[in-house]
């Protein structure tokens, strides 16, 4: 079956699966504090252990979710790459949609309206 | 043979573990929610089940993608919950119940449902919340089985199969020679997206017609493929893949349901009660299944926020007694709203009727 695409949306398939596999694995990683505290005393090093391609690479300096998407990356694994930063997923949600956060929530009380 | 008590299924919101953790259940903020717990557990203390079998899907905790599968058994002795990487506080482990995994296991790929078996798991918050909510002292009088669902990585099992998955989990059960009180659990959804520009989409009617569906027309949404699930409930709204399997497990004794729901400013919280019409036990009806649902991101949203603090008192209403058709007896939907929300309540199809009282109770 065919479908039209879901605008905003990528389906984590497996083109996407195989684009992203290095910058999953290294958000994946991050499920243990000891990572997590690697990453932050040497961001460079750490991507290069996991051999982040330039995109990625450049998606994580930025710490902008489109981008990480856009270069295979997977949002539960990507969680773990906001938590670093205390960031939640209305943080996340602001980010993509190019809203304040007071404004993504606002958003979503209007949806719970309709 | 172990008897099918019923099944509990709701989201597994983060901030919820959060609140636990901070003791929030009285906060002005949080005590809606958690208000909806105690008929569960007054449920939970009438039926006391010994076993969980537990639909959910794994967020990238237990299974990397170097390994995906599409469905897994848990068949380890214990499980842990470890870190999850964003703060969530971790809870005690659980005990396995290992005859009932390989009982399981063996049954399904009997089946044909070829099964990854698991041996070692850790479990995330899809996991510890709905345990915690069930059991607040987290001190776990029941063991589980695991069943984990690929929600994570595309092609996802379809709906349809998910539900034929449900169906045989719960032939197996029944046919375990056990005099266990088995409670199914599904955990995930409602309708939420929490990647790419259209990430904060909420499909409120489709959240509506959905539980709607699950007593009356439990098949109902297997008429969509994942794609479709995926356009009218979100990226992440596709977990509830896990109710619908909760759902099909309890066959078609399902004689009545008991909900309430809420939309807060983001999604919303609920729980519908099942009930069989003559439960194996010999037990009247208010010893079934519960269904509670609480969608995720809405929730994260919602509660994540402190700007619901001190609002008024969550309002009530409470629906006609109801008779629906074919199996289902008695139902009465107990709305319960939260503060901001706008008063939208998940109601049964109502119909008068002189038929008895159902035997249920749920305070409000």
């Amino acid at each position: 079956m065919t479908h039209p695409e879901i605008p905003g949306t990528t389906l984590f398939d497996g083109q996407q699966a195989m684009r992203g596999y290095a910058l999953n694995k290294m958000c994946y990683s991050f499920n243990e504090a000891v990572n997590r505290q690697a990453f932050l005393q040497d961001e460079d090093a750490y991507c290069a252990k996991y051999s982040l391609n330039p995109q990625q690479r450049e998606a994580i300096r930025e710490r902008n979710v489109l981008k990480l998407i856009a270069a295979g990356g997977n949002v539960y694994y990507l969680a773990k790459f906001a938590g670093i930063f205390g960031l939640d997923v209305q943080d996340i949600g602001a980010q993509q949609t190019g809203m304040s956060k007071d404004a993504f929530k606002a958003m979503l009380v209007e949806q719970g309206k309709q | 043979m172990a008897n099918i008590v019923g099944a509990i299924t709701t989201s597994h919101v983060p901030a919820i573990g959060r609140a636990i953790a901070k003791n929030l259940q009285t906060d002005p903020y949080w005590k809606p929610f958690f208000d909806g717990w105690p008929p569960v557990h007054r449920w939970l203390e009438n039926v006391k089940p010994d076993v969980a079998v537990v639909f959910y899907n794994d967020h990238g905790l237990n299974f990397f993608l170097d390994k995906m599968p599409t469905f897994a058994v848990g068949a380890a002795p214990e499980y842990p919950s470890t870190d999850e990487g964003w703060g969530i506080p971790q809870v005690p482990p659980f005990e396995g119940e290992q005859d009932l995994s390989w009982h399981l296991i063996e049954s399904l790929v009997g089946d044909e449902f070829d099964v990854v078996s698991c041996q070692e798991m850790v479990v995330d918050h899809a996991i510890t919340l709905p345990l915690a909510l069930m059991y607040p002292s987290q001190a776990w009088p029941l063991k589980i089985v695991p069943v984990c669902i690929n929600t994570v990585q595309f092609p996802l099992p379809s709906a349809k199969r998910c539900y034929a998955l449900g169906e045989a989990v719960g032939r197996a059960v029944r046919a375990w020679k056990s005099d266990a009180r088995v409670v199914v659990l599904g955990t995930g959804g409602l309708s939420h997206q929490l990647d790419g520009e259209r990430a904060g989409f909420i499909n409120k009617d489709f959240d509506l017609a959905f539980m709607e569906s699950l007593l009356h027309d439990p098949r109902w949404a297997t008429q969509f493929d994942s794609k479709q699930l995926v356009e009218k409930a979100g990226t992440q709204g596709i977990e509830l893949l896990m109710w619908l399997a909760a759902r099909a497990a309890l066959g078609e004794r399902v004689s009545a349901v008991q909900s309430y729901g809420g939309f807060t400013e983001s999604r919303g919280v609920g729980t519908n009660l099942f009930n069989l019409g003559v439960a194996p036990s010999g037990r009247n009806v208010s010893e079934t299944g519960i269904v509670a649902p609480a969608a995720e991101g809405v929730l994260a949203a919602r509660f994540g926020s402190r700007s619901g603090s001190g609002r008024g008192p969550p309002s009530f209403s409470r629906s006609p007694r109801q008779r629906s058709s074919g199996t289902v007896r008695a139902a009465r939907t107990i709305a319960k709203t939260m503060p901001e929300s706008n008063g939208a309540t998940l109601r049964t199809r109502p119909t008068p009727t002189t038929a008895p009282e159902p035997s249920v109770k749920v305070a409000p």
